[in-house]
């Protein structure tokens, strides 16, 4: 009977990985009581996660997985199962981390921000599991509105997120208008409304598709916080609530950045418009990895530090992407990864301890030495050091784009590493060289509930990085059907 | 002949309702005050609807970018509520100012 349902759950994966996280949200808004939510959201947020990572280990094992069709059409492929587990598992551990709302004073609100949490999942991963455009036009917007009424929720504790708020809406506002024309101009010139079509179609209009599909992952560029299109990232994160920012700034970043993969991906393998979708994908990746790295350099509220750097990883993404080759869409997966794991070690430690700034971390490893050992972790990952899942996302995309001939890929990786020693050296330096002051020390409140997804995060940043190879095998296997297979 | 006049002219519209997309977006973008930044985004917003009209997209499109341009409104409205509540303002420059100044006031924060 249980093996029965699990099969039921298994063929119908895409759909229920969408629908599960909105169901509890819809549920938490009827219970209320912030525990029993938060209980409700850790499972339908762990629940869908776990079938993700079995579709993507289906898909890499055998090329096909037999879903079930369904009325609500959707379109299984490498690169968004793939990435539909990673948001999901990036979702999953930031609200297991909102459990520490649980412990402080509760406002009206807190179950709130568990169900808005679970609505970012599931629309993020309906956007990549969509059959058509305008499922994920819509799934996509869900999410993003999502996002920014959850940083705008929590400010009862500093106004500052409110003006986060509202430029994360203005910016995501104009940039849902240049989605939606780019999506009508992708569809006009395929005449089909399938986002597969991209792949089969004969275009009637291939000018007008490189404009749509160049349209759309600039809109989508913007809700990524990849620069120059991030004027809100530092202003939303910098002074939103530890808790908020990690499932905002962590799970949304990413679930963005997956979406923008997987238009990306499609569109870059088409003969007819990928030179042109390619050429604007590596130049926005260029352009967020220097400037990415040097605001990040700048930075000394944490929060915005690990939002540029983000942004400077998503830039060495985007140049997977653009290679427009399996190895070059592998390699963005890991990537993807490593943001994901760098991003939660690093704000959700900050968060445990209720630090923000680089002052906040003097003496942080003898007050909180497992969440500094996390920042620790994350920081060598933003290096690209050695036996850490950033150098292996580096290190493939150096190998793919060498391959390719664009040697200066390899450059800009580079720059990004660089800079990551000089951002993620001083995280170091301020927690393990720098004395705690008095004031510090006495105000100092350690929040243990957020440690265990933190861990989790900063774990799997070392362990993956030291054996490779399952993680290499399965990005292998989901990117050589990147566009692939449907149900 | 007429077909190819239809086509033309919506090219025209599609051209034109993209110059309103471009004018909303730098409306909201570099508009001082919030009110007009959410106008900015109703206007460019709008365009984007005709556009999609023009080229003939899918109703689906259009209705969901009519809904998704709905609730942008509904929250764009009530955090500038609160924004003005918290903050006394509505003018960018004025919010801004105030935040650097808590910035400011922190150690090291930047």
């Amino acid at each position: 009977m249980d093996s029965g349902l699990l099969e039921i759950a298994r063929a119908h994966a895409p759909f229920l990985v969408v629908i599960a996280p909105i169901v509890g949200a819809a549920a938490i808004i009827a219970v209320r009581h912030a525990g029993v939510c938060w209980l409700i959201a850790c499972l339908s947020a762990l629940a869908p996660t776990a079938l993700a990572f079995d579709l993507v280990w289906r898909l890499a094992e055998s090329g096909v997985a037999p879903l079930a069709q369904l009325a609500i059409a959707t379109r299984v492929d490498g690169v968004g199962a793939a990435a539909a587990a990673v948001v999901s598992l990036a979702s999953a551990l930031a609200i297991f981390a909102a459990g520490a709302l649980l412990g402080e004073r509760r406002g009206p609100e807190t179950h709130l921000v568990f169900a808005l949490g679970l609505c970012m999942q599931g629309g993020w991963c309906g956007a990549l599991y969509a059959r058509d455009w305008s499922a994920l036009f819509v799934a996509a917007e869900g999410a993003w509105l999502a996002c920014v009424a959850l940083i705008g929720l929590r400010s009862e504790k500093d106004r500052a997120a409110l003006n986060g708020a509202m430029r994360m809406l203005i910016s995501g506002g104009a940039a849902s208008a240049f989605l939606l024309c780019g999506l009508a101009f992708l569809m006009r010139a395929l005449g089909d409304a399938r986002i597969e079509a991209l792949a089969g179609v004969r275009l009637a209009a291939p000018a007008m598709a490189a404009a749509g599909a160049s349209l759309a992952l600039l809109a989508l560029a913007a809700k990524a916080g990849v620069a120059p299109l991030h004027a809100w990232v530092g202003a939303a994160l910098g002074r939103a609530q530890g808790n908020v920012a990690l499932i905002a700034g962590v799970a949304g970043l990413a679930g963005a950045l997956a979406v923008m993969m997987r238009v990306g991906a499609y569109a870059s393998v088409d003969a007819r418009i990928g030179p042109a979708v390619s050429t604007v994908l590596a130049l926005l990746g260029a352009a967020s990895a220097v400037i990415g790295s040097v605001q990040a350099i700048g930075a000394t509220n944490v929060q915005r530090m690990a939002g540029y750097a983000s942004g400077a990883q998503a830039g060495c993404l985007l140049l997977g992407v653009a290679l427009g080759s399996p190895a070059g869409f592998a390699s963005a997966l890991v990537q993807l990864l490593a943001i994901m794991a760098g991003g939660a070690a690093l704000v959700g430690a900050m968060a445990a301890g209720g630090a923000k700034t680089l002052a906040d971390l003097d003496g942080y490893g003898r007050r909180a030495p497992l969440a500094s050992a996390a920042i620790t972790a994350a920081a060598l990952s933003f290096m690209g050091a050695p036996l850490t899942i950033g150098f292996l996302g580096r290190w493939r995309l150096v190998e793919a784009s060498v391959g390719a001939g664009w040697w200066w890929a390899a450059g800009v990786v580079i720059v990004v590493s660089l800079a990551g020693v000089f951002y993620g050296g001083r995280l170091i330096e301020r927690i393990y060289f720098k004395r705690v002051s008095a004031v510090q020390s006495s105000e100092f409140t350690a929040r243990n509930a957020l440690l265990a997804p933190v861990l989790v995060a900063a774990i799997a940043a070392i362990a993956i990085g030291v054996a490779p190879g399952e993680l290499l095998r399965l990005a292998a296997g989901v990117a050589a059907i990147a566009t692939g297979v449907g149900p | 002949m007429t077909e190819a006049i239809n086509v033309t002219s919506d090219q025209v519209i599609a051209c034109a309702s993209l110059a309103l997309v471009i004018g909303g977006a730098l409306l909201a973008w570099l508009s001082g005050n919030l009110f007009k930044r959410l106008a900015g985004i109703i206007v460019a917003a709008s365009g984007a609807l005709v556009t999609a009209s023009a080229l003939a997209a899918p109703e689906s499109l259009i209705t969901s970018g009519a809904a998704v341009i709905f609730v942008e409104l509904v929250i764009g409205g009530a955090v500038a509520v609160r924004l003005y509540e918290a903050y006394g303002s509505i003018e960018a420059a004025e919010v801004d100012s105030l935040d650097g100044r808590e910035d400011l006031a922190r150690p090291q924060d930047g």
